[in-house]
């Protein structure tokens, strides 16, 4: 069946981040295709109201009867679930996975609380939902653990940007992009730059992200001040897109030693932008990465180091590595991925 | 072989090759076995529940509470209809919901027994160890009587301006304790900040200032964690054992916000040694800690912003900071 309109509901929606990147990236992509569809959120964001509509207001755009599918982007409890299973409308979910609240109650246990609260909500969804879209075959396994459901793999878009060059300066720079949340890894990623400060003792270490836990960033700086390594690493917070291109410019290498990616967006940016990547084998990152970078079975502080030496200092792999990432980066092209998208949600027969 | 194929085989050789190395370079004491040993500890140390002085008590009162179901589930609709046949159906199934539901909180009820019986214990073994390194130390009332030559002055007057100062921004309730008296209370009281007292010190105090008359361990283990928007800690760095300052400061830190001012009032080393005996001198040898222990403790901690401010006749110190 062609859907008329494709309508999806986010939590809250905001450009920059690879939700909100994918939402948008969506929606324009069924403008294009001659399909109606709006976003809708459950909480308001003053910088982005104008693109998006209050989850209240649905009854205002949705004609009753119409060919109308719902999407749902599932990654944080929402007060949109409730609003979704109370409609009669179609119903397919978006699954990009939560952060496993076991990881954060000992952070954030109110966080913690909230992702129990999405899980039960999820469980609820999937029964009520038609099919899935999900990021990775990992995510679908797991979204399977709530219940039965026809799920497709659809990575998220990315593309390589236009005449990007690295310029990065005299002292190697290894780069981090992503939340600074306690699953990320960061602290492990900070141990293995105070081992490689034995061997490189200019080496700086980037991280370039927003925290979500307060607790958890008091931890990084005490424990980068507590190894005396304030001058070596950089936590830069929130950047925009400009800054962004900046870091990936100046990095000599992308390093995530994260211990739960649903997909991993930064690795597949890094490796468009022929940046060597070293990695931890974990969830969705080696399905990402693929045969395209350093993945490792073993965060060791040592191992770790020696991974990031070796690419610092070995200009062949160093070589192979851009060119691996860029080629596997090309996978997720939003040319790829819209084709993909065309089947699943334009191809896809009614339930 | 294709290319992908090629480099895959090449990047899984050189990842074999990177864990080998670091094997070797590990066992080889390539990298200092220090450096690799404190690693882990230095992370661990700031992990909320391997931090928490209630990390037990916390976690017992969040099972308590998510231990209570409620059976009235909420019967808000859209439409009234829908009000209604929620309630009806609530109604309905209000005896078996109730009885379920109290079950399950009775379950929860038996399951924190038997760990708050666990947190009494470990409390109580933490006093005895406490009381034990205190006895390893010079006797408690041996040192008093040791002590009997150092006087905490009435009044920090030279510090006023600082201090004023440093808590004029505080949000939230700043504790002075041990107090002295209640002039340095008042007088940041006046100056609009939420401060109270605490001194274990039964005097009565003349102004109409709000102070607790207990000892500040107890007071402070009674206080949640994060409640202090800051804190003066006074007569404790120049009376009580090392052990015992190093206590007041960690449940002081516990106990205030981030972003909260401390400060720390400590006599100057070598004014407490002049006005001691030789026989206290040496016995007591090593205490008050220095302000640049208090300085590095601080530090050590997170605090940023430390200063050491003197007193007029250099017979005290001001360490300010901020959390």
């Amino acid at each position: 069946m062609r859907w008329s309109a494709i309508h999806q509901f986010v939590p809250s929606f905001a450009r920059g981040d690879a939700i909100g990147n994918h939402v948008a990236f969506i929606k324009d992509h069924l403008r294009s295709q001659g399909c109606d569809s709006e976003i809708f959120v459950g909480t308001n964001n003053d910088e982005t109201s104008a693109e998006t509509i209050d989850l209240q207001n649905i009854d205002r755009y949705v004609r009753p009867g119409a060919d109308t599918l719902f999407l749902y982007h599932v990654a944080q409890a929402s007060p949109c679930a409730q609003v979704l299973l109370e409609r009669t409308e179609p119903l397919a979910l978006v699954f990009h996975n939560f952060t496993p609240p076991e990881v954060l109650l000992r952070w954030d246990p109110s966080v913690a609380f909230e992702l129990l609260r999405a899980q039960d909500q999820l469980a609820d969804l999937v029964e009520r939902s038609s099919f899935a879209i999900c990021d990775s075959n990992f995510n679908a396994q797991v979204l399977s653990q709530f219940g039965d459901i026809d799920s497709f793999v659809i990575p998220l878009p990315v593309d390589a940007p236009a005449g990007f060059e690295s310029s990065s300066g005299p002292a190697p720079t290894v780069l981090f992009v992503g939340r600074v949340a306690p699953n990320k890894g960061i602290h492990d990623l900070i141990t293995a730059i105070a081992v490689l400060k034995q061997r490189i003792p200019e080496v700086k270490l980037r991280i370039v992200g927003a925290s979500t836990s307060d607790r958890y960033d008091q931890a990084i700086e005490g424990l980068i001040r507590n190894l005396a390594l304030s001058e070596a690493i950089t936590m830069t917070g929130w950047v925009d897109d400009e800054q962004l291109e900046r870091e990936y410019r100046q990095a000599s290498v992308f390093c995530t030693l994260s211990d739960h990616e649903g997909f991993g967006v930064p690795l597949v940016e890094a490796m468009a932008r022929g940046i060597p990547l070293v990695s931890y084998a974990t969830t969705a990152v080696g399905e990402t990465v693929g045969e395209a970078g350093l993945v490792l079975a073993s965060k060791t502080p040592t191992v770790v180091a020696g991974a990031l030496e070796r690419v610092l200092t070995d200009d062949l792999l160093a070589e192979r590595l851009c060119a691996s990432g860029r080629q596997r980066s090309s996978t997720f092209s939003s040319e790829k991925i819209a084709t993909a998208l065309n089947q699943t949600l334009l191809g896809h027969p009614s339930s | 072989m294709s290319d992908s194929e090629s480099d895959a085989n090449y990047f899984k050789e050189v990842v074999a090759e990177i864990e080998a190395e670091a094997q070797r370079r590990s066992s080889s004491g390539e990298y200092p076995r220090a450096l690799l040993r404190s690693l882990d500890e230095e992370f661990r140390r700031w992990i909320p529940d391997a931090s928490l002085e209630n990390g037990v008590e916390d976690t017992i009162r969040s099972i308590e509470s998510a231990a209570y179901v409620d059976p009235a589930v909420p019967i808000n609709s859209k439409s009234p209809l829908g009000r209604c046949v929620k309630w009806t159906v609530r109604r309905l199934t209000y005896f078996y919901h109730r009885h379920v539901t109290q079950q399950i909180t009775a379950l929860g009820i038996h399951i924190t027994r038997p760990l708050r019986l666990l947190d009494a214990s470990l409390k109580s073994v933490n006093k005895r160890l406490a009381a034990l390194e205190d006895r390893l130390d010079v006797d408690v009332s041996t040192r008093s009587e040791l002590l009997s030559g150092i006087t905490i002055p009435t009044s920090f007057e030279d510090f006023d301006g600082v201090l004023s100062q440093h808590f004029k921004q505080v949000s939230g309730r700043v504790l002075i304790g041990d107090l002295p008296n209640s002039r340095l209370l008042k007088n940041l009281r006046d100056g609009g900040v939420d401060a109270y007292g605490v001194t274990s010190s039964d005097a009565p105090t003349q102004e109409a200032v709000d102070v607790r008359h207990e000892h500040l361990f107890d007071h402070l283990g009674d206080l949640h964690n994060e409640s202090l928007g800051g804190f003066i800690l006074c007569g404790i760095p120049d009376q009580a054992s090392i052990n015992e300052q190093l206590r007041a400061l960690r449940l002081l830190l516990l106990r205030s916000k981030p972003g909260a001012a401390v400060a720390v009032i400590v006599i100057h080393s070598e004014t407490w040694t002049k006005r001691l005996s030789p026989v206290a001198t040496d016995l007591l040898h090593g205490r008050p800690m220095h302000e640049e222990t208090w300085s590095y403790l601080l530090n050590r901690e997170g605090a940023s912003n430390i200063r050491v401010v003197q007193s007029s006749d250099s017979s005290y110190c001001l360490i300010t900071a901020i959390l």
